[in-house]
């Protein structure tokens, strides 16, 4: 029978966590060291110390594992585990000049992730209910767990001899989530054409002269799809161009909001004239 | 007598587009007339260029516009930051017009990064192989003949001379920046060219032998036209020089 080992817990403390490893290893003891974005645990032969960066509820592992059930459980689970997803779930116009808006319209899908968990069928209509049931800021790191990753390095006798990265097995998942949300959010910025400013995670940033119609067809959109989505105030957007790093701060709901993203469209235009450029070389003709 | 008066032509009253805001607060009325112009022409481009909207039922002003964005100078000068480039190639025009979302653009300041920017014009446009009538000449003769230029495949004759002679009597100004730095306008500038074209011959010639064919191609690389002005400059302390007899 595995002993039982002595534990504490303790908020991140990044002095005290690099004390304690260096004590370790003048020591030459036998220990694992375990990074996670949500905590470090130094695990020894007699003790293991972990050291939390948020404490998060009961609750939020409880619907952890209830999402991961249900995955098990999810016909769509395997095909979705062997694609390949993009988890960059962010655009911008291209050509987006820097501008100062007075009040822009900012279209939010409300509780985009759970909702895209249960409209794909990978979660039921009981978790669905209990992520729903939780405060947004709880709901999102049960979700964000199915992605969790750690580094575990190995000491021996003191030295640092191996290190393994894991990951969570159901975290493509996550990554199918994210991308799903992000075709919808270019969808709707396909369709808003010269209105699009910019969208982020789960909410899309339009200039307020956008035509009710080109309004009235990204949210059937949403609506079609099965998502449900609400408007915010956004005021004061000042959008500011940093060679291809695109600064925006703007008040949402009376709060400072500041984003910082780089512009995507700048490399993607240099790639297809370049592209247009070497077809020219080969093909006379475009140059006539 | 009173004095006759020159008729004025009429602008068309243009309408803002349907549902046009400003600010969220709706916009009604009319255009200025010059926004007006430039965003009917804009808009109905391709129309008036293949004749479906008839190039005479422009008003002058339209009529101005369309002449300066069907200018093939005009279309391959861009902009980027505060800073204007012409490319003599022609080349980036058609690399850009071949994306729906870059057709037409010369402003590249917020498509492209500074880097990149700086990448295309410097290296990947290769001025001297897309040489052309309007930014270079040809000489192409044996020692001994009457000198000729050569003549491209469309049957253009690539004599920048003859060609800015042409151009200004279209009515554009030439301005020529010489090796010393002067600015020289009108005929003197065409002068200057002239002079340096020939120093530059009479060197390529003076080292062949009789009989042997004389290729010279002199690419003007910084051409630049200001449509504000109507100026056309050629600066000769920017000038490639192929002789392309010693080209393998």
């Amino acid at each position: 029978m595995r002993k039982k080992q002595n534990a504490a817990t303790y908020y991140k403390n990044p002095a005290l966590q690099e004390s304690i490893i260096r004590y370790y290893k003048e020591k030459q003891l036998n220990f694992v060291v375990k990074h996670s974005n949500y905590n470090t645990q130094i695990i020894g032969s007699e003790a293991t110390l972990k050291f939390i960066q948020t404490e998060h509820p009961i609750r939020v592992f409880v619907a952890y594992n209830k999402i991961v059930k249900d995955l098990k459980e999810s016909p769509k689970t395997v095909e979705i585990l062997q694609g390949e997803w993009s988890t960059e779930n962010f655009d911008s116009r291209n050509g987006l000049k820097p501008a100062f808006y007075k009040k822009i319209l900012n279209l939010d899908i409300s509780s985009a992730y759970p909702y895209c968990l249960w409209i794909n069928k990978l979660i039921t209509q009981d978790t669905f209910n209990y992520l729903m049931g939780m405060p947004k800021t709880e709901r999102l790191p049960a979700i964000g767990m199915i992605a969790k990753k750690s580094v575990w390095i190995t000491y021996t006798a003191g030295k640092a001899e191996e290190w393994e990265l894991k990951e969570g097995f159901y975290a493509n998942i996550f990554f199918y989530v994210i991308q799903q949300i992000t075709d919808l959010m270019a969808w709707a910025a396909e369709i808003a054409g010269d209105s699009f400013l910019f969208y982020w995670v789960d909410g899309i940033f339009l200039k307020p002269t956008i035509s009710k119609k080109k309004l009235a067809e990204i949210t059937g959109i949403f609506a079609e799809q099965g998502y449900y989505f609400k408007y915010e105030k956004v005021e004061n957007c000042n959008i500011v161009r940093d060679g291809d790093k695109l600064l925006i701060n703007m008040i949402k709901n009376g709060q400072e909001k500041p984003y910082q993203m780089y512009d995507k469209n700048l490399a993607r235009n240099f790639t297809k004239v370049l592209q247009a450029l070497e077809n020219a070389e080969q093909d006379p003709v475009f140059l006539s | 007598m009173a004095k006759k008066k020159t008729q004025q032509y009429q602008d068309r009253k243009y309408n803002y587009p349907k549902g046009f805001t400003k600010y969220g607060k709706s916009k009604t009325g009319f255009m200025p007339a010059a926004q007006g112009a430039r965003t009917f022409v804009t808009n109905n481009f391709d129309k008036i260029k293949s004749g479906s909207i008839p190039f005479d039922s422009l008003t002058q002003r339209e009529k101005r516009v369309y002449r300066g964005k069907n200018n093939p100078t005009f279309e391959n000068l861009y902009k980027y930051g505060d800073k204007t480039y012409y490319d003599p190639t022609r080349t980036l025009r058609k690399s850009l017009d071949n994306d729906p979302a870059l057709k037409g653009k010369r402003d590249l300041t917020n498509l492209l990064k500074p880097e990149d920017f700086k990448n295309l014009f410097d290296q990947r446009l290769n001025p001297t192989k897309y040489a052309d009538g309007t930014n270079s000449t040809f000489f192409n003769f044996k020692k001994g003949d009457k000198k000729q230029f050569y003549r491209d495949e469309s049957g253009t004759l690539l004599d920048i001379v003859t060609k800015l002679n042409k151009i200004k009597k279209s009515g554009r100004n030439i301005r020529v920046i010489d090796t010393k730095g002067v600015i020289h306008l009108g005929v003197k500038a065409i002068d200057v060219m002239r002079k340096f074209e020939s120093d530059k011959l009479l060197e390529v010639t003076e080292t062949a032998k009789e009989g042997q064919q004389i290729q010279l191609q002199i690419v003007y690389l910084s051409t630049d036209y200001n449509p504000f002005t109507n100026t056309v400059t050629y600066n000769l302390n920017n000038v490639q020089v192929n002789n392309l007899k010693d080209t393998p």
